[in-house]
């Protein structure tokens, strides 16, 4: 099977005029990776690739293709993002689903949740902020990419759009009633902002999704879920106390694990012209919330119904009280 | 306390992921991650079970005092206590009558206290230093 996959992502780089004909990919790598996408790393004579795919009942049904072309977009934005080569969108590959293949960027992503990564995001904060300043800079380039150079295709979605999207999730894959989801659905449809920032929105923008190497940003991933949209989504979704290492309790005081909340709010406003106030910010931290709790649905009712033996799935039940906490917390109960 | 999956599913979850890893034999990184997952499981479904039947007791006897009708009283399962409390909910959503918003209020006080006590129970078991 190796040699297969192997062969796919050299086809794929030859096409695409990445590897001559006496070039190959040799060695295919599966590496640590998310719920709705694989992630291998392709070995070629001193170069490295990196393939992503979508496999047969990834955990949200997003479209690859849609995120390939977003990433070849971004790449005259100064927008810290992996060349892409290739894409290949048939369902019937060597993979198990659709693939494209990308550099193969140096660096890690930090896990929030873990105590040591935590501290070396402090530090970073307590002391040169490149980190910090690379987040916050991407954040707001992204944001203010002009309309015409986001790829066609890329949803879009008004406010109402986007929680009706989440509840619908909600409705179709819960497996009992929740009366706080519920009423957090009635208190977020009162809460619709009375201007729109549009924009494109990353959709999961936190440094758990940034290849950080030698104190800077050298890549940020995972845009599967971007959409045209309102773009204080992702700062509600990095000011969660999620993103901050809660599972129970918040573990950063850091915004995001990264920066104090003023100075990145601060920093965004003189970047983008979008200063958001607190009650907005709460509005967007639901919205982020109410995306957190779609995919920890799917999840579990995959796991229920048979879909996955992936035990991970059936443990995101666990989620559920630290989120619908936050949600308590939001709506001031 | 509304948890997807029982208490008893994800115990049969649990005993499927050991039998798999036990039928593999060598582990490699992702069968020794859903071991540890099956582990992390096994801490928070103890808090469960040894603690939150009283404290799911505390909230229906709580909203049963101001909404003797919606059913709550005397009932101890989870999920049916969520049904319970979203219909009476739904009857509630956008009546702005005093009486309702102060019901409301009362309901979604219950569901905070019952929350955070969740959320404390587990976390003193959890994220405490372990012993063992």
């Amino acid at each position: 099977m190796s040699d297969a996959r192997a062969g796919a992502v050299t086809h794929a780089l030859r096409d695409a005029g990445a590897l001559s004909s006496g070039e190959a990919v040799e060695r295919i790598e599966q590496i640590e990776g998310g719920w709705s996408r694989h992630t291998y790393v392709g070995y070629a004579p001193g170069r490295r690739y990196v393939v992503r795919v979508k496999p047969r009942g990834a955990l949200l049904d997003t479209d690859l293709g849609l995120e390939y072309r977003v990433y070849a977009a971004l790449e005259d934005q100064d927008i810290a993002t992996p060349h892409v080569y290739a894409l290949d969108e048939s369902d019937d590959t060597p993979f198990g689903g659709p693939f494209f293949v990308m550099d193969h960027v140096d660096g890690r992503c930090p896990n929030v949740f873990r105590p040591r990564d935590r501290a070396f995001l402090e530090e970073d904060w307590a002391r040169e902020r490149t980190i910090a300043r690379d987040m916050l800079d991407n954040l707001a380039r992204i944001h203010t990419i002009p309309p015409e150079r986001i790829p066609d295709g890329v949803p879009e979605l008004g406010f109402l759009g986007v929680v009706d999207r989440w509840q619908s999730v909600y409705e179709e894959r819960r497996l009992m009633r929740d009366p706080v989801v519920e009423e957090a659905f009635a208190w977020i449809r009162e809460r619709t902002p009375p201007d729109t920032r549009p924009g494109l929105v990353h959709g999961d923008y936190s440094v758990r999704n940034a290849l950080v190497a030698d104190g800077r940003v050298r890549a940020i991933l995972d845009w599967e879920l971007a959409y045209r949209g309102d773009v204080r989504f992702d700062l509600g979704y990095l000011a969660l106390d999620r993103m901050a290492g809660k599972h129970l309790r918040r573990r950063s005081p850091l915004m995001g694990s990264i920066a104090d909340e003023a100075w990145f709010l601060h920093g965004y406003a003189e970047r983008t012209g979008i200063a958001v106030d607190r009650e907005i910010r709460k509005t967007f931290e639901m919205l982020a919330i109410m995306m957190l709790l779609a995919t920890q649905y799917t999840a579990v009712w995959m796991y229920a119904r048979g879909r996955t033996t992936d035990f991970r799935m059936a443990w995101a039940r666990f989620s559920f009280p630290g989120l619908r906490q936050d949600m308590v917390r939001l709506m001031a109960w | 306390m509304f948890n997807q999956l029982t208490a008893t599913e994800t115990v049969a979850a649990m005993g499927c992921t050991a039998r798999d890893a036990a039928r593999k034999g060598e582990l490699g990184e992702f069968g020794r991650g859903q071991l540890m997952s099956a582990y992390s499981a096994s801490r928070h479904l103890s808090v469960e079970l040894s603690s939150f039947e009283p404290e799911l007791h505390a909230y229906t006897v709580a909203v049963a005092a101001v909404a003797p009708a919606a059913g709550l009283d005397g009932c101890s399962d989870a999920g049916r206590a969520g049904d319970l409390t979203c219909a009476l909910l739904d009857t509630l959503r956008g009546h702005d009558s005093p009486a309702a918003v102060e019901l409301r209020g009362a309901i979604h006080t219950a569901l905070r206290e019952l929350v955070d006590r969740e959320v404390a129970l587990l976390a003193e078991a959890i994220e405490e230093p372990r012993t063992r």
